[in-house]
C-alpha cells in the first residue's frame, strides 16, 4: 500500500463514558485503530468488554448522554457527528447481530432495502429497486423477484441475515461493521455466512470490521485481531501471531475456549473439557 | 445389565397440523419420523441437526409435551402415553429438561428460590418451607452459584449465570435423566465452556443420563459417548461420537463437520476448502424432488438417481448406523 495514502479508518484514543457512569467508568477506554481498504479488522472479547459501545461510538451511535471523546478520522479526514451520519448506511454500513430485532416486521423487503437508496442516491429512486434485486442475489437468496415483495418473518434465521447483509450493501460501502454476525446462527449457516462475507470483501474490495466473542470467527476472516477487556485494549497484532503467541491473559482465555470447543482435525487429542 | 432400559424411543413420528388456509385444506406436516434411541443409566446421547431438523420436536415428543403421531415412549419399560396426568407428573421427576434460553425459561416475576422451589412443591411435598429452602441453597451452591442469590430475581443475572439456575432446578428433584435443548447455544465461548463443564461435573457425580441437543458438533464432543445426526426430522447417521468425528459416513455428517469454527486460521482455511468440496456439484436435477428420495440429496455432492427416487434406510457401516445410499463408498 502507498505510504502516502491514508488509511480508510483512524480511531486515536477513543474513549465513551456512558451517561451516570459511576466515578466516570468508561465503556471504551482509549482505543486507537486503523483499518486499510479491503483489510479485515477483528475484534474479540467477553461480553461486556465495550466491543459493541466501540463500533456505535466509531458511527456517531453511542447512547444518549454518553461522553465520547478522541479522534476518528476518514480517509484521513476528521469526521464530526455530521459527517458519520452522512457517511452511515453509505460508506460505512453496519450489520447487527439480532436480524429478526433489526428488520421491521411490518416492513416488505423491498421497501427495507429501497429505503437505504432513498435516503442516499435521492436522485435516483428508478433504480432502486434493481439495486435490490441484485443486492439480494449477491448475498446468495434464491428467487430474490418473490423475497422482495415477502415480509421477514417470511424468512429462515440465516436467509434474514443475508438480507441484512444486502441492506448494508446497497450503496456499495468502503467499510462493513459486524457486530457478531453469525452469532444466533446454526454451524452451517454461519459457516456460508462467513464464506460470503469473505467473497464479498474479495469483489467489492471491501473493509470490515468484525466484533465477536468467538476466536473461530476471527480465524476464519481477520487479517488483524484486537482484543478487549474492560474497554482497553489488551492484545493487537496480526492473525497468526496472536492465535500462535498470544500475550495478554484475556486472549488466552478467549483462545482457549474457542480450542477446547472446537472440532479437532488432528485425532488422539481427548482430555475433556 | 438388570432391569428396564432408562429410556427409550421406539419410531417415533411427529406431526404438525397445517390449518387450512385460502384454497389449502387442513393437512399435517410430519416434522419427525422413524426416529429410534435408547440411554440407559449413566449414558449420553447427543442429538445433533440444524434449526428445523426436529431436534427440539424430539426432546418434546419425549417428554411427552406433545402428541406422538406413531410410535412409543418408554421410561423404565412403562409407555408414557397411556399414563394419567398424575401419574406422568410423578414420572417426570426422572425427566428434566433445561431450555435454551435462560432468561425465557426462568419466570421474571419469581425469585430463585421460587423458581427453584417449584419442582420440590411437586415431587418432595413432605417438605416444610425451611427444608426447602436448606435445598435450593444446597441446589445453586453445586451450580456454583451463592445462596444469596436466593432472593434476586432472573433479570439480575448473567446469562451464564441465569443457565445455571436452569440447570439448578432441573436437577433438584434428582431427576435420572437431563434432556438439555441447546443449553448452551445462547452463550459466549468462556461461559459455553463452564456450563458444559457444569453438566459434565453433575453426570460424573449423580451417575446422570443425559440427551444434550445442539446445533454445533464441536460442542458435544466431550460430553456424550453417542452422537444422532438428524435431517428433516430422519436419523441420518448415528454411532460412537469418536467414530462420528473420525469417520464420519454420512455427506451431511461430514458438511456439519466443516461448517464447525477452527480456532486455527491454518485449520479454518483448510475446513473452507472443504466446505467447497463438498457443495453440491450441479443445480437439482430436473423433475427431481427430495419428496420421494433422501431428503439431504438437494444439498448433496454426490447426489445420483437413486438418492432422488428411494429413501435410505439406517443400514450398519462399520460401528456406525448410517442411512446413505453412498456411505459404503466413502472412505
Amino acid at each position: 500500500m502507498n505510504s502516502t495514502t491514508p488509511p480508510l479508518l483512524q480511531v486515536r484514543s477513543l474513549s465513551v463514558t456512558p451517561a451516570g457512569a459511576h466515578s466516570g467508568v468508561r465503556a471504551v477506554d482509549a482505543v486507537s485503530l486503523q483499518v486499510q481498504r479491503g483489510s479485515i479488522l477483528g475484534i474479540a472479547g467477553e461480553s461486556g468488554c465495550g466491543k459493541t459501545q466501540l463500533l456505535l461510538a466509531l458511527l456517531g451511535l453511542s447512547p444518549r448522554g454518553a461522553l465520547v471523546q478522541g479522534q476518528v478520522l476518514w480517509q484521513g479526514q476528521a469526521l464530526s457527528a455530521e459527517g458519520a451520519s452522512r457517511l452511515r448506511g453509505d460508506r460505512i454500513a453496519m450489520v447487527f447481530q439480532d436480524p429478526m430485532t433489526a428488520l421491521n416486521p411490518y416492513l416488505t423487503l423491498a421497501t427495507q432495502l429501497c429505503e437505504v437508496w432513498h435516503c442516499h442516491r435521492p436522485g435516483a429512486h428508478a433504480q432502486a429497486n434493481s439495486r435490490a434485486l441484485s443486492m439480494l442475489q449477491a448475498v446468495g437468496i434464491d428467487e430474490p423477484a418473490r423475497r422482495l415483495k415477502q415480509y421477514p418473518h417470511q424468512l429462515s434465521g440465516g436467509q434474514r441475515q443475508r438480507v441484512m447483509l444486502a441492506m448494508a450493501l446497497m450503496c456499495e460501502p468502503d467499510l462493513l461493521l459486524a457486530d457478531e454476525p453469525t452469532t444466533s446462527l446454526d454451524v452451517t449457516v454461519q459457516a456460508q455466512i462467513l464464506d460470503l462475507l469473505l467473497q464479498l470483501r474479495e469483489r467489492l474490495g471491501m473493509a470490515l470490521i468484525v466484533v465477536t466473542h468467538d476466536m473461530g470467527v476471527l480465524a476464519q476472516l481477520a487479517d488483524e485481531v484486537l482484543v478487549m477487556e474492560s474497554g482497553r485494549v489488551v492484545e493487537h497484532g496480526a492473525t497468526a501471531q496472536v492465535f500462535g503467541a498470544p500475550q495478554a491473559p484475556a486472549t488466552q482465555r478467549l483462545l482457549q475456549a474457542a480450542q477446547r470447543l472446537q472440532i479437532s482435525d488432528s485425532p488422539a487429542e481427548g482430555g475433556g473439557l | 445389565m438388570s432391569g428396564p432400559l432408562l429410556l427409550e424411543a421406539r419410531d417415533l413420528r411427529v406431526d404438525y397440523p397445517l390449518p387450512a388456509r385460502g384454497l389449502r385444506r387442513a393437512t399435517n406436516v410430519t416434522v419427525l419420523q422413524q426416529v429410534s434411541l435408547t440411554l440407559a443409566d449413566g449414558q449420553s446421547l447427543a442429538v445433533v441437526g440444524e434449526s428445523g431438523s426436529g431436534k427440539s420436536t424430539l426432546a418434546r415428543a419425549l417428554l411427552r409435551l406433545l402428541p406422538l403421531a406413531a410410535g412409543q415412549v418408554l421410561l423404565r419399560g412403562e409407555d408414557l402415553a397411556i399414563l394419567t396426568a398424575a401419574e406422568l407428573r410423578q414420572r417426570r421427576r426422572d425427566l428434566q429438561m433445561v431450555f435454551q434460553d435462560p432468561y425465557a425459561s426462568l419466570d421474571p416475576a419469581m425469585t430463585v428460590a421460587e423458581i427453584l422451589s417449584q419442582p420440590l412443591r411437586v415431587f418432595a411435598p413432605e417438605l416444610s418451607a425451611a427444608q426447602r429452602l436448606d435445598r435450593c441453597a444446597a441446589a445453586l451452591h453445586e451450580v456454583g452459584l451463592q445462596p444469596a442469590h436466593l432472593q434476586r430475581y432472573a433479570h439480575q443475572f448473567s446469562g451464564g449465570q441465569a443457565q445455571r439456575i436452569g440447570v439448578a432446578r432441573a436437577l433438584i428433584a434428582g431427576p435420572a435423566v437431563l434432556i438439555c435443548d441447546e443449553p448452551v447455544s445462547a452463550l459466549d465461548l468462556p461461559i459455553r465452556l463452564q456450563v458444559l463443564q457444569l453438566l459434565a461435573a453433575q453426570r460424573e457425580q449423580r451417575g446422570l443420563a443425559l440427551l444434550f441437543i445442539a446445533h454445533d458438533l464441536a460442542a458435544v464432543r466431550y460430553l456424550c459417548e453417542r452422537t444422532l445426526v438428524l435431517f428433516a426430522g430422519r436419523v441420518m447417521e448415528q454411532g460412537p461420537t469418536a467414530s462420528l468425528f473420525a469417520h464420519p459416513r454420512h455427506p451431511y455428517t461430514r458438511t456439519l463437520l466443516a461448517a464447525s469454527l477452527r480456532a486455527d486460521p491454518q485449520a479454518a482455511k483448510a475446513a473452507a476448502a472443504q466446505r467447497r468440496a463438498l457443495a453440491p456439484a450441479a443445480a437439482v436435477p430436473a423433475g427431481q424432488s427430495a419428496v420421494a428420495g433422501c431428503a439431504w440429496a438437494p444439498r448433496c455432492h454426490l447426489a445420483q438417481a437413486q438418492c432422488w427416487q428411494q429413501q435410505p434406510v439406517l443400514r450398519q457401516v462399520g460401528d456406525v448406523q448410517v442411512a446413505c445410499h453412498r456411505a459404503g463408498e466413502l472412505a
